[in-house]
């Protein structure tokens, strides 16, 4: 825990961080019945180490419903944090539990309009706490009460993209007595004490950075004094450290932690420095080890430098350094991959191995406020499809693309954007750099707007191939204006590019314009610094350039024609 | 016994932002702008989780002065 007084001295610094100065300063609007002045400064510092910049909008405590009721569209709100609590705040002896559950439910009413209204709002919610322990009345019947009220917020917040903040939770993890300050609440309303202000600040930081940036894919592992304790090439097999016997069941824990984690569809890789032989060996006969070898997708067990070996995991998996995190007990490798691969996103590893989860947990790089979608879960499984098809794709020549994409068999099933697929094209939308020509970003919510607009075209691709299913991993959107349609969205995961499927997808829109009877196509391509690769695909597909980025085609000299590599199907 | 001074001065540029070098012993809430109720409030608790003890509120409404402060931590031999 930071105390309060250091909180303001850092805050009062100036920004070093180079990362900071990249983005837009967010802005945050709190609107609680307590005051809470102390937790705008913690939170402001957790959001910096979290790479936000935040501009804490001013608002009045205690006034929730008026302050929601007035919030306007050119207040620009990123964020808006809402929480109640009647400890303290309210006399416990009149308090009436169920109309505070009635005015907690209404506000979420409120919020629902609201976020409605301003799509860009994302809103962090509270859920309610439990009612102090040493007060006269507690009894059962609260406690039920608000387990069923938190329960049904729950529901509405999911269904609803509001974010839920489990208030009730960190109380528990820390206590109330440390959570609460009777003494600032009766001098100054201000009912946090500073340890609770750190803790619920943290959270706030936690389930921002989930919301401003996307998940990380993969996180990267060494293995001596990380994943075991003990070093393989020195102890042995045997010598290492891990099991449920002491030091060893620290170790243990964190594997199934790990585990846990490639369970919400994070990608495994191990790079140490071993031989391969002996990790190998290590994996088969050391029956302690909660991991197996097949959970990891990429292994690189070699003497290179480390910064090298991550460039190859990157390549393998065909995802950006910036979505890697590096996990390294030595300080040394840690260091050099902060210089030499800066991309690369690199855990502080604590001395102590029980804080491994909690920095991991700390850095909110694999955290997601919501429920993970299939597609996530079913992740590594896609990746290892890849690595077969790697492997595969050796054994044909490089003039020999066209036979090598028939051998693999492939099937495209082809649907609109519907209920089933919604999340996962938003998921897409969101993730997808590489080929994807506008980037344009949207939230569930925008999304749904723009597929509400008139004359929207929408195709969903899902493949399968001789080495299994790869799931929904591409999407074209257009609309039609003035008899000319435009291709607002057309993108491709990066773990199916080279199979020549964004052909696929671009038939499937001009075999559709032609039964409307549509003329012209225009493509956009918005540049960026990743999805150079974009750059000459209109052209290679008879497109003219009309001006900078905006391409046309005239589809009535282009045949439709019956793509002989793969098998489409519609859905 | 220039430490003390330095601390609270630290904590003053923070709350009130106002420069090290305005702040002195004559520092009070009549010449300082920032100095409001809310702040007054900060200014407490940043002194109790600074020099980690706690504040009578009824004590902290004569902390009127930069000098007012001192005489206070020094009397109560947090120094």
């Amino acid at each position: 825990m930071i105390s309060y007084d250091q909180v303001l001295k850092l805050n009062s610094k100036k920004i070093q961080k180079k990362e900071l100065l990249f983005f837009k300063k967010k802005r945050i609007k709190f609107l609680l019945n307590f005051n809470f002045f102390q937790l705008e400064a913690y939170t402001s510092y957790y959001l910096k180490k979290k790479f936000i910049q935040s501009d804490i909008l001013s608002s009045d405590f205690d006034q929730v419903f008026q302050q929601l009721n007035s919030i306007k569209k050119k207040d620009n709100v990123d964020l808006l944090i809402v929480g109640n609590d009647f400890n303290f705040v309210y006399d416990l002896n009149k308090l009436n539990i169920k109309d505070f559950g009635e005015k907690v439910l209404s506000q979420l009413e409120l919020l629902k309009k609201i976020k409605k209204k301003f799509v860009k709002t994302e809103i962090i919610f509270f859920n309610v706490p439990e009612i102090l322990k040493n007060y006269f009345f507690y009894n059962s019947f609260y406690k039920n009460y608000i387990n069923q009220l938190n329960y049904n917020l729950k529901i509405i917040c999911d269904k609803n993209n509001i974010h839920l903040l489990e208030y009730n939770s960190l109380i528990t993890e820390i206590g109330q007595k440390n959570f609460y300050s009777a003494k600032n609440f009766y001098s100054s309303k201000s009912l946090l004490s500073d340890e609770g202000s750190d803790i619920l600040a943290r959270s706030i930081a936690k389930i921002a950075r989930s919301i401003f940036f996307t998940r990380k894919k993969c996180l990267v592992l060494d293995l001596d004094n990380t994943l075991w304790g003990g070093v393989l090439g020195e102890d042995g097999i045997k010598g290492l450290k891990i099991g449920n016997s002491y030091i060893g069941n620290k170790y243990l824990n964190f594997q199934k932690y790990i585990k846990n984690l490639s369970e919400t569809g994070i990608i495994l890789a191990i790079c140490s420095k071993n031989n391969f032989g002996d990790v190998k060996k290590c994996f088969q006969e050391n029956t302690n080890l909660f991991l197996k070898l097949s959970d990891f997708s990429v292994i690189k067990a070699n003497w290179d430098p480390k910064f090298k070996n991550i460039n190859e995991i990157a390549s393998e998996l065909n995802i950006g350094k910036d979505s890697i995190v590096f996990f390294d007990d030595s300080k040394f490798e840690r260091d050099q991959m902060r210089k030499f691969n800066p991309e690369i996103n690199v855990i502080s590893v604590p001395e102590d191995v029980d804080s491994y989860i909690s920095a991991i947990d700390e850095t909110a790089f694999f955290y997601s406020s919501k429920e993970f979608t299939n597609e996530d879960l079913k992740k590594k499984q896609q990746y290892d499809l890849i690595n077969k098809a790697k492997k595969f794709k050796l054994k044909f020549k490089s003039q020999d693309t066209d036979n090598y994409l028939k051998s693999l068999k492939m099937k495209i099933y082809i649907d609109k954007v519907n209920d089933k697929n919604f999340s996962r094209c938003v998921q897409m939308l969101n993730k997808t750099n590489q080929f994807n020509f506008t980037t344009n970003r949207y939230t569930e919510s925008t999304f749904k707007n723009y597929l509400n607009q008139n004359k929207i075209i929408s195709f969903v691709l899902r493949l399968e191939d001789k080495f299994g299913d790869h799931g929904i991993t591409g999407l074209i959107t257009a609309k039609i204006v003035n008899q000319k349609c435009i291709i607002d969205n057309f993108l491709l995961s990066c773990r199916i590019l080279g199979r020549k499927i964004e052909e696929v997808l671009l038939q499937e829109l001009i075999y559709k314009l032609k039964l409307i009877n549509i003329k012209k196509l225009i493509g956009i391509y918005k540049k960026t610094q990743k999805n150079i690769q974009c750059q000459s695909f209109y052209e290679k597909y008879h497109f003219k350039i009309i001006n900078n980025g905006k391409y046309q085609l005239n589809i009535e000299k282009i045949p439709v024609v019956k793509n002989s590599l793969m098998k489409v199907v519609h859905e | 016994m220039n430490n003390l001074e330095t601390e609270l001065k630290n904590i003053f540029k923070n709350i009130f932002k106002i420069n090290l070098n305005k702040i002195s012993k004559k520092t009070n809430y009549k010449n300082t702008k920032n100095w409001d109720s809310l702040n007054h409030v900060k200014l407490i608790m940043a002194i109790e989780s600074k020099f980690k003890l706690s504040i009578d509120p009824d004590q902290s409404i004569n902390f009127t002065s930069f000098d007012q402060i001192i005489k206070y931590l020094r009397k109560n031999k947090l120094y």
